[in-house]
């Protein structure tokens, strides 16, 4: 059921959040987001103060940081290659700052440039310089490897969802971890986080009990709800004013400033064959060496212009 | 049995290539006995225990993860479900097939070889490939996320391999039998549940073991047609264990272990009789 | 019609119509049905205009279908041609000194049929903590035993892949070709190898000449169920690899692709019926096919007792 008129308190949420809900056919919001989701680089405190080492502004520091990890013999990097769905994560924090953000984004939607974009095949490049600093035979890794390692303290870094940060916590009370967002191309630039409405609560046209519904789903609207759900799930919440509790939520609400919208999630995962999907394989064989980058891009490409029409021209 | 290898009798050549045989069938056991001994070990480490020594026993026997996957991982409530379908496909099956074969084996009229090849073409036909009309069969049926569902499907995926066996071995019976019960005054039910039906006792056996292990394995049709926890079945709720943000070896190990306990049971139960009936149909 | 046979023929219709029932309702009317989805264009789970074959049209010709089509029944190839070679010829020969009475054939006939009633599911997650690059028992015994080089990522390298998992598979089922095969040879009349033995065959000519032959009913029921389980796998490979038979579709086959089309991969994926019902006949078509044809050409090598 279409909730612009049900629930006024939509009207002031960002519109990352309402991207989450907002139908394609007729334009209408069909849902009340719950959370929004940021992606970022996890790193852990001790081995940082061990190693006196700093939290990296540009691409090359975090290249050095990750070379002196492993010169101490730990793991740099926790990511690995065995799920799909997490080398397109990677992507989601490393690549924005090297192909343009939402000035990428933007255009890339309405079709005045496309996937092969030479900005875009460069900025998956960077990910296969991450290779020396995954765990070895990264691409037998899962994502449940790449969790445990990082909690366990085996592996120093982490790249991934915010949603992990109250797990991490929960798995192991004495990791001290804290995040910083992906790196800038070069020192000083503004660094972008990828962002996306989570998922949302929505009310059944037919439901024998609209009112009721209807009357509960303002409440999610609200600051109260809002509230209540950061500071028990530990995740973001979209509805506007609400402060999150705890120094790693806060930094990430100051990392939204800077947010650009995940790119093949929020913008090209509503048809067949999917942006995600066809990224999440294709990275896979750029990782592993069986294709190019280009190769990557004109993947993604090809599948996603069979459905996106501003591609078809 | 003139087959039989008569080692000292053979030449060097003979008794390196015994030797060599001798040395492939024991890698082999040993490659299936050290994995499960390993499994079964692991389930009663904890999971730092595991890593630091995965070879070693385990410090003491601790029963905790048991305790954990039977109650938090719900184990208990799965195998109940498990048991329960493929109890009840095993006994419309038998149901069913037995009949299907008497009506075949035990008549002779002329459609009897068209409703024989009717049944045995399901046999060579993968049912997975059907599965989203069956799925939409089932949502209008209503019986989508419910055990019927799965019974029904199950009980008519192994009529085919039942009425086979079964049909071979009644035919195989006199036709006096039925003569003689028919003159004695029994009705045609009457001659099949008394007469018929004890006498191809060891094929209801085979026809059992072949079907039901199938059955209390599969995974596929769970996977597809429940979506309830409560009536997930063993197989299926060992995949909660491998889901997308969990890793608890320990856990995994144990809720391996009992997955299997079930299975190994029988298997030592009727281990002669389950050889026998897997090859029987085979042999045929 | 006599009443005798009315009444006759009625008791075999309530003894057979059940079980036609049901076999007509759950196997034989979504068989059809596929045919039937196959021809439509869908939106979701609602059907939409009738096309034909276009369907089939994207499976043959366009992208990403075809690229992933055609992967797909690579590997299955694969898949048959590496089982037949490993597992059922080692089956045979398994089964062959089984039936000779090798020292400790007791044994092995019982050990051997162990993981064969496992699931499938069970043995695929055993065997991917096992497979664990750094963590699991495999690599790190093979690091233990000085032997680092054959560490390797097995189910991260897309050429490893594949063989990993058909690996695993025979671990699995080699204990059921053994098996069929001993009680194949078993039961071969003793006449048949007395006479051979008097004509002076040594053991291998007994086996190629005599016992083969011989054995040809159990060779055509094993190639078959290969064949049948071939185009089919699906369970090993979601559970080693997940829904899109990565590595990069290295592990993709007509089961998992179909799955995928049919109801959408788990986050990034949307239901195809129209495409996925067509995957779901050319499945059925290249089973039914694969295995009638080998059925008839075995049937005709098999010799009369």
């Amino acid at each position: 059921m279409a909730l612009d008129d049900k629930v006024p308190a939509l009207k002031s949420f960002s519109s990352v959040a309402l991207s989450g809900v907002t139908a394609r056919k007729d334009g209408k919001i069909y849902g009340v987001p719950f959370a929004t989701q940021t992606l970022v680089i996890f790193y852990n405190k001790k081995v940082y103060a061990k190693l006196n080492l700093k939290e990296p502004e540009s691409w090359d520091e975090f290249l050095a940081n990750l070379k002196a990890i492993k010169a101490a013999g730990i793991t740099p990097l926790a990511n690995g290659g065995k799920e799909g769905w997490a080398l397109e994560v990677l992507h989601g924090v490393v690549c924005p700052n090297f192909y343009g953000a939402s000035s990428y984004y933007n255009a890339l939607v309405k079709g005045e440039t496309n996937f092969t974009d030479e900005r875009y095949q460069k900025s998956l490049e960077k990910l296969l310089e991450l290779r020396p600093y995954m765990p070895e035979n990264f691409m037998s890794v899962s994502y449940a490897d790449m969790q445990m390692s990082f909690i366990n303290e085996i592996a120093a870094h982490f790249i991934g969802g915010i949603w992990e940060a109250g797990y991490f916590k929960s798995q192991n009370p004495a990791l001290e971890l804290d995040i910083f967002p992906g790196p800038a191309a070069k020192k000083g630039d503004p660094r972008y986080v990828s962002s996306y409405a989570d998922g949302s609560y929505g009310v059944y046209s037919g439901s024998k009990n609209i009112d009721a519904a209807v009357k509960f789903i303002n409440f999610t609207a609200t600051k109260e709800f809002g509230q209540f759900f950061t500071d028990n799930l530990l995740q973001l919440s979209p509805v506007p004013g609400v402060v999150p509790k705890g120094e790693i939520l806060q930094k990430v609400l100051k990392l939204n400033q800077n947010s650009t919208p995940y790119v093949t999630l929020v913008g090209f995962r509503w048809e067949e064959p999917t942006g995600s999907a066809l990224l999440q394989s294709a990275l896979q064989g750029m990782m592993a060496d069986q294709i190019s980058s280009k190769d990557v891009v004109n993947e993604v490409q090809k599948g996603v212009a069979i459905w996106y029409k501003p591609f078809q021209k | 049995m003139i087959l039989r290898m008569r080692f000292r009798e053979a030449g060097l050549p003979g008794k390196t290539l015994y030797l060599f045989f001798e040395l492939l069938l024991a890698t082999y056991t040993v490659l299936i006995l050290l994995p499960l001994v390993n499994m079964f070990l692991s389930s009663f480490k904890s999971t730092r225990e595991i890593f630091s020594s995965p070879y070693a026993l385990p410090r003491e026997f601790r029963l905790d993860n048991y305790l954990q996957v039977w109650v938090r991982g719900r184990f208990g409530r799965y195998m109940l479900n498990s048991i329960a379908v493929t109890g009840l496909a095993m006994l419309l099956d038998l149901l069913l097939g037995s009949m299907a074969a008497f009506g075949i084996a035990r008549y002779r009229y002329r459609l009897n070889t068209a409703i024989y090849l009717l049944f045995l073409s399901g046999i060579m036909l993968p049912l997975k490939a059907a599965v989203i009309p069956l799925f939409l069969l089932l949502k209008r049926l209503g019986l989508l996320n419910t055990t019927t569902s799965l019974v029904l499907v199950y009980a008519a995926m192994s009529l085919p391999s039942t009425v086979f066996i079964l049909t071979g071995f009644m035919r195989g019976l006199p036709q006096d039998l039925d003569d003689a019960a028919r003159i004695d005054g029994c009705s045609e039910p009457g001659i099949y549940w008394r007469v018929i039906l004890p006498l191809v006792r060891p094929a209801l056996a085979i026809v059992t073991i072949y079907n039901a292990i199938p059955i209390w394995n599969d995974f596929f049709f769970p996977l597809v047609f429940i979506q309830s926890d409560d009536l997930k079945t063993l197989p299926l709720g060992m995949t909660v264990f491998f889901g997308q943000y969990q890793t608890n070896w320990a856990l995994l190990f144990t809720g391996l272990s009992i997955a299997i306990l079930p299975m190994i049971a029988l298997y030592l139960m009727l281990s002669k009789q389950f050889i026998q009936g897997l090859t029987a149909g085979a042999i045929k | 019609m006599t009443n005798r046979n009315v009444h006759r023929n009625l008791w075999i219709g309530f003894f057979v119509l059940p079980g036609l029932f049901l076999v007509g309702l759950f196997i034989i009317l979504p068989l059809f049905l596929s045919l039937v989805n196959s021809a439509f264009a869908w939106e979701g789970i609602e059907r939409r205009a009738f096309v034909g074959l276009d369907n089939f049209a994207s499976i043959f010709s366009r992208f990403p279908y075809q690229k992933r089509f055609f992967n797909a029944v690579r590997n299955n190839l694969v898949w048959f041609t590496g089982t037949m070679l490993l597992q059922n010829s080692t089956g045979l020969l398994f089964g062959f000194l089984i039936s000779k009475r090798i020292r400790g054939y007791r044994l092995y006939k019982s050990v051997f049929f162990i993981p064969v009633i496992f699931s499938i599911v069970a043995v695929g997650f055993l065997w991917t903590l096992y497979l664990n690059p750094q963590l699991g028992i495999v690599n790190r015994t093979l690091k233990e035993i000085g032997l680092k080089r054959l560490a390797l990522s097995w189910l991260g390298d897309t050429r490893l892949a594949t063989p990993t998992i058909i690996a695993v598979n025979i671990w699995r089922w080699l204990g059921f070709p053994t098996l069929v095969f001993h009680a194949g040879i078993n039961s071969i009349p003793e006449e048949n190898l007395e006479a051979a033995t008097l004509d002076g065959a040594g053991d291998w000519t007994m086996f190629w000449r005599v016992i083969f032959p011989l054995i040809m009913p159990s060779i055509t029921i094993i190639t078959v169920l290969t064949l049948i389980g071939s185009f089919n796998v699906f369970e090993q490979i979601y559970v080693m690899e997940g829904l899109a038979g990565g590595p990069y579709y290295s592990t993709d086959t007509l089961g998992t692709l179909f799955y995928r089309t049919a109801f959408g991969a788990v986050d990034t994926g949307i239901p195809q019926i129209g495409i996925g019902s067509a995957i779901g006949v050319v499945i059925y078509l290249l089973t039914f096919a694969a295995s009638g044809i080998s059925a008839v050409m075995l049937r005709r090598r098999e010799v009369e007792m």
